[in-house]
């Protein structure tokens, strides 16, 4: 071994933290070299000396702040219970992933960072897909009260009946639709024949009134008419 | 320690009969003064009752504490305002002459050792008390200081030589 590397190891000799080969190695350059023997015995010396420095006794002084301070302590109201349970478990929490070191520390809070933005990226994605979606609605629904109003403006019943049910369910129809279904059954029901084609059978259930009138339509008629009541009836199934 | 951080503030009295002595000297020995060593070792207890909770059961607890000590002193420096960068920092050592209890020749040396004690910088110093008489492990004392081994084994082989040269000049070349 070299000086330089006999050196390195000077401290581990002196603190005894050392094995037995590197003792014996150092023993044996110091029989060769005696600039480092000389170092390492003045050092030695040294080091032995620091021992005579005795072990000092506070005053009593400290032993009596202290029993007061531990006394204060526990009679003061607060302590513990102003301690939220959020407070004591976060330390011990963030212990488990949080190094030691603060060398090291910015490896986790470099790892939050990427997962905030990762996760910022995705909602940010995710929310302009939940604007569109909204804007879409809304111009759907321009649109079928656009046609509804089209179609109620209709003087055939069909086409009256195809704008109510673009507003189902019927029970919240507006009471101009519902007006406008029911004036062709009690006069003139060239229109009603369209029914057939145009609305769908399930349009009619739990619409009692209609049904209703429906029927009484029929059975003011002349015969013609009977053809468009046996259409009917059989959409309507129970009429 | 797990009793003290869940809540058995009363039981920190155990802890201090056994380690406020320790502590004491590693204050003592790193300011050479004694009241504010007092004054220190108190802080340390005030800060081991309000971080209790950050007490990590795997962490030796004596390594927790001087963590604490540590801190402790750096924020006394702070408050002294000390304008020297704590890597170099220097406190002077009391001018006084040996008492004539002192002038035995142990007494003196006790004297001259003190006070080429608290000519190194103060992280050679504390390295040095460290590990010669609050007896850590490199390990232990570079976990402390949050640098490496070698850097330790490093800052003690210095610390002793200029141990050595500050005790030299104190005694007037004498060694015994």
């Amino acid at each position: 071994m070299k000086c330089t590397q006999i050196k390195e190891r000077f401290s581990d000799y002196l603190t005894g933290d050392i094995d037995a080969v590197t003792r014996e190695q150092i023993q044996e350059h110091m029989t060769a070299c005696s600039p480092c023997r000389e170092e390492l015995e003045s050092l030695s010396a040294l080091w032995t000396k620091l021992g005579v420095i005795p072990e000092e006794q506070p005053s009593e002084n400290v032993r009596a702040r202290f029993y007061t301070l531990l006394q204060t302590y526990k009679e003061s109201p607060k302590q513990e219970k102003s301690r939220s349970f959020l407070r004591r478990l976060l330390p011990r929490w963030s212990g488990l992933w949080m190094p030691v070191r603060p060398a090291y520390q910015f490896v986790p809070a470099l790892l939050f960072i990427a997962v905030g933005l990762v996760a910022g990226y995705f909602l940010s994605a995710h929310l302009q897909r939940g604007v569109e979606i909204a804007q879409i609605q809304q111009e759907v629904s321009h649109i079928r009260q656009m046609a509804e109003s089209s179609l109620v403006r209709q003087e055939f019943v069909s086409a009256v009946l195809v704008a109510a049910g673009l507003d189902m369910p019927m029970k919240q129809a507006e009471q101009r639709i519902q007006e406008a279904l029911l004036t062709p059954f009690a006069g003139d029901v060239s229109g009603v024949s369209q029914t057939d084609s145009a609305v769908p059978s399930s349009f009619f259930q739990d619409y009692l009134l209609f049904r209703e009138e429906l029927a009484k339509s029929i059975s003011d008629q002349a015969s013609p008419l009977m053809d468009i009541a046996l259409v009917i009836s059989r959409n309507l199934g129970r009429l | 320690m797990e009793q003290v951080r869940d809540g058995h503030v009363e039981r920190l009295a155990v802890l201090f009969e056994r380690y406020h002595v320790m502590l004491y000297n590693f204050f003592i020995r790193l300011t050479g003064n004694t009241s504010v060593s007092e004054d220190l070792v108190q802080e340390v207890f005030i800060r081991v009752l309000k971080y209790r909770a950050t007490y990590r059961g795997e962490d030796k607890f004596t390594l927790w504490l001087y963590r604490i000590a540590r801190n402790a002193h750096v924020d006394y420096l702070r408050k002294r305002k000390v304008e020297i960068s704590l890597d170099e920092q220097w406190e002077e050592a009391p001018s006084k002459e040996p008492s004539p209890e002192e002038r035995t020749e142990q007494a003196q040396e006790i004297a001259w050792l003190n006070q080429a004690m608290r000519r190194l910088p103060l992280k050679k110093r504390e390295v040095l008390i460290l590990s010669r008489y609050q007896n850590l492990k490199y390990r232990e004392i570079a976990d402390l200081m949050g640098c490496r081994v070698g850097t330790v084994k490093a800052l003690i082989h210095r610390a002793v030589k200029e141990l050595g040269k500050a005790y030299f000049e104190l005694s007037g070349g004498v060694t015994s």
